[in-house]
């Protein structure tokens, strides 16, 4: 069996839940097992049933417990330790969330398997289970395999290709009979969203991403606005964040977050080694920066030189018109 | 307080990375190495919670080779007790091996807490923590930024970065907790430090002494590194600002269709 967890936020599928699913199918044509979707806490709709059949899960593993209804890793951990010893599991699969990455680690311990963490890619070699990760922040790749027991691994999101769906195609819904541990030894207090709607880098499809450039803190501004047109989010260098000029969530590269959008506009960011290693696996990079030597532009696909207090204002104009009459996703 | 801190030593952020010819690792020549930074934060807590907390000891542990020594004296610089050097050895690259040794050597110390960086800057696995915590059967929280012991209650106050924000929880102690930069601000090691930390002993131990079986324990291989597919420079866009604002976002929707 290949287990994948299926993650939602605000009552929409996470894109990584789908994205796991296209992996698991393409490493299944080598393995042909059974692929399960874990959907924990509360019973799953018709409409959850057909996405994820068509996704392509065979099966949806729906335990329904009031202490699986909020994230707890403890419970999370023991009800993987659950199916397991129920099932023969080869790979188990989590996307590189918060919640993803933490649980990650403490399954695979928990069922003394192999553990890969924030992988980009899964593939069959050599009769072996393997996975493609970055290391050292992005600059190396490496590939590790399964040697013993099954393999729990993180994905990163917006990684790999999505598969279409399968039309028709419907999972088997089976409950599951949890028997929590319940010791409560951590507890939620409080959820305390962040005000700002710009800050979740994770899943975002475009980042609009501010340097040293900017000059001053008063500058954001215009990425946070350029950000709100296209339904982006905003990215920093260390080094404005070192300074305070934004917080530390926002900080893209080697001590802050490694991202993969589909666009991703540099504005003022020379391209310290540490920052181009969280932000060169973009499908697009623009830079834009007053200096032509700043090392960004050999990496960026297209490359502005001049005055970003001239050019950002005139893209805001322009994307304003190309969003303008598109929903935003 | 018993604390422990989980660190390593990695090559410096800034390091170039090379790989071997036989892809079997990186060159090492020409390397700085460093306390992993996400590591240091994890020390400077344990080191302010010490402070804080009269009677308290911290022991900084590793996994590593002879030159991991380093890291450890910089934790002992900044006020760290004691320090445990474990040597690495072939299966070093296997997570569930290390987080063997490191739990059978915390077992022993009889810890109130178990600090460790979110990950380590090299294998960026962020693993350690969660895996120690299920070894040693305490609760784990990844990414806090703030910690408050309570205690009469035996508890801690936690705040910890998630996608949305922030969660602030309460846990139980004994506990592992991961750190995330915004922490606090990790101190520098002052002279009289560094030169107490060079006459302090570094506790030895080889795998086998604590797992006889060690070698078997691999759950993975790292089979190869490879080099990142280069991105190559693209084009750089010549005209009026005017001119080159509206070619970009032209290639944007047409050519990139990423708009």
């Amino acid at each position: 069996m290949i287990l994948l967890l299926a993650e939602k936020k605000e009552g929409k599928f996470l894109r990584l839940t789908q994205e796991l699913l296209s992996e698991a199918r393409r490493i299944n044509d080598s393995l042909k097992e059974e692929i399960a979707v874990l959907f924990v806490g509360f019973q799953a709709a018709q409409e959850d049933v057909v996405q994820l059949g068509e996704w392509g899960a065979d099966k949806i593993i729906n335990p329904v417990h009031p202490l699986l209804e909020k994230y707890d890793s403890e419970n999370y951990v023991q009800l993987f330790h659950e199916i397991a010893s129920m099932n023969s599991i080869s790979i188990i699969l989590l996307g590189s969330t918060v919640y993803g990455k933490e649980l990650a680690g403490m399954i695979s311990a928990k069922l003394k398997g192999g553990y890969a963490g924030d992988c980009v890619r899964l593939f069959y070699e050599k009769g072996k289970i393997s996975a493609l990760r970055p290391v050292y922040s992005g600059k190396v790749h490496a590939v590790v395999s399964a040697v013993s027991g099954p393999f729990t691994a993180s994905f990163r999101a917006n990684m790999c290709k999505v598969e279409g769906p399968i039309p028709g195609k419907r999972a088997e819904v089976v409950p599951f009979d949890f028997h929590p541990i319940n010791n409560g030894k951590i507890k939620i207090l409080e959820v305390v969203k962040s005000q700002d709607q710009l800050a979740d880098l994770s899943e975002a499809r475009i980042i609009i991403s501010g340097g040293r450039g900017l000059k001053g803190p008063e500058n954001f501004r215009l990425l946070e606005e350029l950000a709100k047109v296209t339904g982006g989010a905003v990215g920093a260098s260390r080094m404005v964040v070192d300074s305070g000029w934004i917080e530390h969530q926002h900080q893209v590269g080697q001590t802050g977050k490694t991202v993969s959008p589909d666009l991703y506009i540099a504005c003022g960011i020379s391209g310290a080694i540490q920052h181009l290693a969280g932000m060169s696996s973009a499908k697009c990079i623009v830079a834009i920066n007053n200096d032509p030597e700043a090392p960004i532009f050999k990496i960026a696909t297209y490359g502005i030189v001049g005055d970003l207090f001239v050019i950002l204002p005139l893209l805001i104009k322009e994307m304003r018109q190309v969003f303008s009459g598109k929903a935003v996703v | 307080m018993k604390i422990a801190v989980l660190v390593k030593q990695v090559p410096d952020t800034a390091a170039q990375i090379q790989i071997k010819p036989d892809w079997s690792g990186i060159v090492e020549e020409g390397i700085k190495y460093i306390l992993s930074p996400y590591d240091e934060y994890a020390v400077e807590e344990a080191v302010r919670l010490k402070e804080k907390f009269e009677g308290s000891e911290v022991t900084a542990v590793t996994v590593g080779p002879e030159r991991a020594k380093e890291v450890l004296r910089t934790c002992l610089a900044v006020g760290v007790d004691r320090a445990v050097l474990i040597h690495d050895q072939e299966n070093s690259f296997d997570p569930y091996s290390t987080a063997e040794l490191l739990a059978k050597k915390l077992e022993s110390l009889n810890l109130d807490l178990v600090l460790c960086g979110k990950q380590a800057a090299d294998d960026d696995m962020a693993y350690m923590g969660g895996a120690a915590a299920q070894k040693l059967n305490f609760p784990f929280i990844s990414l806090v930024v703030q910690i408050e012991i309570l205690k009469e209650t035996g508890k801690a106050k936690i705040r910890r970065q998630i996608e949305e924000g922030e969660e602030i929880l309460e846990v139980t102690l004994p506990c592992v907790l991961s750190a995330q930069k915004g922490l606090n601000e990790p101190r520098y090691p002052s002279l009289p430090g560094m030169m107490k930390a060079k006459k302090k002993e570094i506790e030895e131990i080889k795998p086998a002494d604590l797992i006889p079986d060690f070698a078997s324990l691999a759950k993975t291989r790292q089979e190869r590194l490879q080099p990142v597919p280069p991105r190559s420079a693209g084009r750089i866009l010549k005209g009026s600002p005017e001119e080159m604002v509206k070619e970009l976002v032209k290639l944007l929707r047409d050519e990139e269709k990423v708009v």
